[in-house]
């Protein structure tokens, strides 16, 4: 009885892992395959002559195919290249306030017993149920007006609306299932309340500190929809919006666009392999030992 | 000297995320309350009060209503396919075997990706000139010429698969938390005791890990109401307008004519409906625990 039902465990993880990694997979094989070899019905499974050629060529290089005949590079690759470095410079600055912004907030919610907790907690809460749609319509108009659009600092505020709720919410469940006996002992010792989280409670929620921040350039870097409307053009806009000016591109061949796309998802594919290990610790799991 | 107590403590604490948060969410959001109630044009320059007519054009717009009928299928579909494949994979993630952390790797990727490039994995998957399933059913026999998938009468549950793939890890580690807490001996004494699998998953299983499945169940339904990068990179609504859903239409709206007042007015509706459907869920919740602890 117990023998084949480890077996079909192991056939059912199987099933998960392909599940999980399929398109991604699927994504890499075009990326590493000639543009002829994509079209081909059937299209490749496992590419029989893999080539980097396509990375090379989304990077400003040309390449030569196995007929001998040379492909040109992409034809915006300064504007790829433009726009990863921008995603770099709105990413630092939004990382760094979110993260300034979050740690205190997240202690409080988490450990005090403050009268309006609740009311803040479903404002946070709140803020998290907005369409970014309907944020869209406000900040254009607003951005319009002030001359923001198109400006580092106005993608840069728009950045903190996702990751401010977001990450106070993650640290905040965090605290609050942090042992308290650490900080209750500095009290007893004569630490203030202040130094008590400066110099307890930072130190050791700093794996969940340094995960969250991690994550807020994450979410940065993956934001799409307001990079791609209030950045007003090529000069400013960030990596992943202008992904779809670059699909749209007809000398960008399937093969260019899957690897553009594998350089702008790889640095997710790392930071799921770091955080693996502080996932089940840091509550995202259950904000429910805050609200209930 | 100041004393410091508990609550000026907090105050102190809070105030950045009072200032941000207050600042870069709700007044963006009275704002646009405020734009609904006006017609605006940017290019004429014209800001015209005009009350509630953009709410009353709402409800006689054929495009809008079509759209929240593609929104409620968008969105059941997603929090069903969310909740069901969290617990599903939270359930075997919960068992002892080798590998267990590189399976959570595994798991957690889709999650980490962007909405963006998971819609792009969507028409790579589903494409009908280079798609991978394509590829796939092709050299299993299975289908003699390539299936326009995205063209399809069930785009929307495409869309929503594409979005339960992107989600659902997170629930499988809401789930998982959950399942962690469950002591070994009682499911233990359930199979001893002779329990079938549903039985124990129903009488063990379920009591611990409910609120994770519930918490689950009310992220997956918000944020595939909110999203519209889902919809504007893997089928950009179409087929024609047949997954339009009702963030994506605004878009249109604000994109193609920058109907700001129109815009707004839609958008709020759609939160209106959102609060709505939350807080019945809620309403359901506690009347259901109210039941259960007679």
């Amino acid at each position: 009885m117990a023998k084949p039902s480890k077996y079909l465990v192991y056939l059912a993880l199987i099933l998960v892992a392909f599940y999980s990694l399929g398109p991604v997979y699927y994504i890499f094989i075009v990326s590493i395959s000639w543009p002829k070899d994509v079209i081909k019905i059937p299209s490749p499974l496992i590419p029989n002559d893999p080539t980097i050629a396509n990375y090379m060529r989304i990077f400003g290089y040309g390449a030569i195919d196995p007929m001998g005949n040379p492909l040109r590079p992409a034809g915006q690759y300064r504007e790829l290249i433009r726009g990863m470095i921008n995603s770099a410079i709105i990413g630092v600055p939004v990382t760094i306030i979110t993260t300034a912004v979050v740690v205190p907030a997240g202690y409080v919610l988490g450990r005090y017993r403050v009268k309006a907790k609740n009311a803040l907690i479903a404002i946070l809460f709140g803020s998290r149920t907005i369409p970014p749609v309907s944020l869209l319509v406000p900040f254009y108009a607003f951005y319009v007006m002030t001359g923001l659009r198109g400006t580092y600092i106005g993608l840069i505020l728009v950045h903190l609306t996702i990751t401010i709720p977001l990450m106070t919410w993650i640290l905040m469940g965090y605290f609050a299932t942090l042992p308290t006996d650490l900080e209750k002992s500095a009290r007893i010792d004569g630490c203030g309340r202040f130094s008590t989280f400066t110099k307890v409670a930072i130190p050791l929620a700093k794996p969940a500190i340094a995960s969250t921040a991690i994550l807020t350039f994450l979410y940065s870097w993956n934001e799409f929809l307001y990079g791609m409307l209030l950045s007003g053009g090529a000069e400013v806009q960030p990596f992943t919006p202008f992904l779809t000016t670059f699909f749209q591109n007809i000398t960008v061949e399937t093969s260019m666009a899957a690897a553009a796309m594998m350089t702008n998802i790889t640095p997710a594919i790392l930071v799921a392999a770091v955080l693996q290990r502080y996932i089940t610790s840091i509550k995202i799991i259950d904000p429910g030992t805050v609200v209930i | 000297m100041v004393r410091w107590t508990d609550t000026k403590v907090a105050i102190v604490l809070l105030t950045p995320l009072f200032i941000l948060n207050f600042g870069l969410s709700i007044y963006p959001m009275a704002y646009s309350l405020y734009l609904s109630f006006h017609d605006i044009n940017l290019f004429l320059n014209k800001f015209e009060f005009v009350g509630g007519l953009q709410y009353l054009k709402l409800f006689d717009d054929k495009s809008y209503i079509e759209a929240t009928m593609v929104t409620i299928r968008f969105v059941i579909d997603s929090t069903v396919l969310v909740l069901f494949l969290s617990i599903a994979i939270a359930l075997l993630l919960n068992r002892a075997f080798t590998g267990q952390s590189i399976m959570r790797v595994i798991v957690i990727m889709p999650w980490a990706l962007s909405e963006f490039a998971a819609a792009t994995a969507g028409r790579y998957l589903f494409n009908g000139s280079y798609g991978f399933v394509n590829a796939i059913l092709y050299r299993l026999g299975l289908i003699e010429k390539y299936i326009d998938f995205l063209g399809s009468p069930y785009v929307v549950e495409l869309l929503a698969f594409m979005y339960a793939w992107h989600l659902a890890p997170l629930g499988v580690f809401f789930i998982l938390a959950g399942l962690q807490t469950i002591p070994e001996d009682l499911n233990k004494q359930a199979k001893i005791d002779g329990a079938s699998f549903f039985t124990r998953f129903r009488v063990v299983t379920l009591p611990f890990i409910r609120y994770a499945v519930i918490m689950t169940g009310i992220i997956a339904t918000i944020e595939s109401a909110r999203t519209a990068d889902m919809i504007i990179v893997m089928t950009g609504g179409g087929p024609g307008t047949s997954s339009q859903t009702i963030t994506f239409y605004i878009y249109k709206v604000f994109f193609r004519g920058l109907d700001l007042g129109y815009g707004a007015a839609g958008s709020w509706l759609l939160m209106v409906g959102l609060i709505i459907a939350i807080t019945s869920y809620f309403i359901v919740i506690s009347k259901r625990r109210r039941v259960m602890q007679y």
